[in-house]
């Protein structure tokens, strides 16, 4: 059982609202709402940090990678983890792929990650 | 300022008795006591409702720039001191990242390098933090 009517009514409202695209797509939600880890913490497979490489030195990034909010630190980021950069976002048997969303800036995001069976996965916040 | 208003008070009060002067005085301390209290409602009122918007825009937002830079994030910070023992409630609450807000008013970080991004570590120090220097029991 995830959350009661009154959460999931509530969290479907903003999701919705904030990506009306998954209305046609289709989606589940999996897991409840939590500030103890992010998209890109959920991308990594990593539930009990939050990942980011903000100004302030708050949150959690690997050490020895660019501490900045840009793709290239990004793919960096995910390279120190074994992922190397692809141009398709297919299913392949024997990889498991990433996908990071940047804005017109190339300032990312947002994360998900590709389960196994081909659909993604991905936290939101 | 009315400075014959002021002078002619000063009379008043210098013509007081001892008992008089200590009425006057329990009276004035009623008065700025009400005052105070009705500042803080008015306070907490601002913080919950900056919270709410900040909390509605931000679902989505996994940036730890982008949610501390949102407007009303902002002007929770601009509350400076007053707004401490309310972010530390939030903490308690787990409603939020509230750790830049916090790190921005004190200007302290009590979060050892080694728990920076574990939620759970950094309320955990936080609240002591916030204990020790008598913001929350």
């Amino acid at each position: 059982m995830l959350g009661n009517n009154a959460w999931v009514s509530y969290v479907t409202g903003f999701i919705e609202r904030d990506f009306p695209n998954l209305s046609a797509c289709g989606y589940q939600l999996t897991s409840p709402d939590t500030i103890d880890y992010n998209c890109v913490a959920w991308a990594a497979e990593d539930n009990e940090n939050w990942w980011w490489p903000d100004a302030q030195y708050i949150h959690y990034w690997p050490p020895n990678v660019l501490r900045e909010e840009t793709l290239e630190a990004f793919k960096a980021m995910f390279q120190t983890l074994g992922y190397e950069v692809t141009q398709d976002d297919n299913l392949e048997e024997g990889y498991q792929k990433i996908a990071i969303y940047s804005d017109s800036n190339k300032m990312p995001k947002h994360v998900a990650r590709q389960m196994p069976n081909g659909k993604w996965t991905s936290k939101l916040g | 300022m009315n400075a014959e208003l002021v002078e002619s008070l000063a009379q008043a009060i210098l013509a007081l008795s001892v008992d008089e002067r200590s009425l006057l005085s329990e009276k004035l301390d009623t008065e700025n006591k009400l005052t105070s209290s009705s500042k803080q409602i008015q306070l907490e009122a601002t913080f919950a409702k900056l919270v709410k918007q900040w909390r509605e825009e931000n679902h989505g937002v996994s940036s730890t720039n982008q949610m501390s830079m949102h407007p009303a994030y902002q002007q929770i910070i601009g509350m400076g001191e007053a707004a401490i023992p309310l972010l530390l409630r939030e903490l308690e609450k787990k409603s939020g990242q509230w750790f830049w807000a916090l790190k921005s008013i004190t200007r302290e970080d009590p979060v050892p390098p080694e728990h920076r991004g574990k939620t759970s570590e950094m309320i955990k120090a936080w609240l002591k933090w916030g204990r020790d220097k008598g913001y929350i029991c």
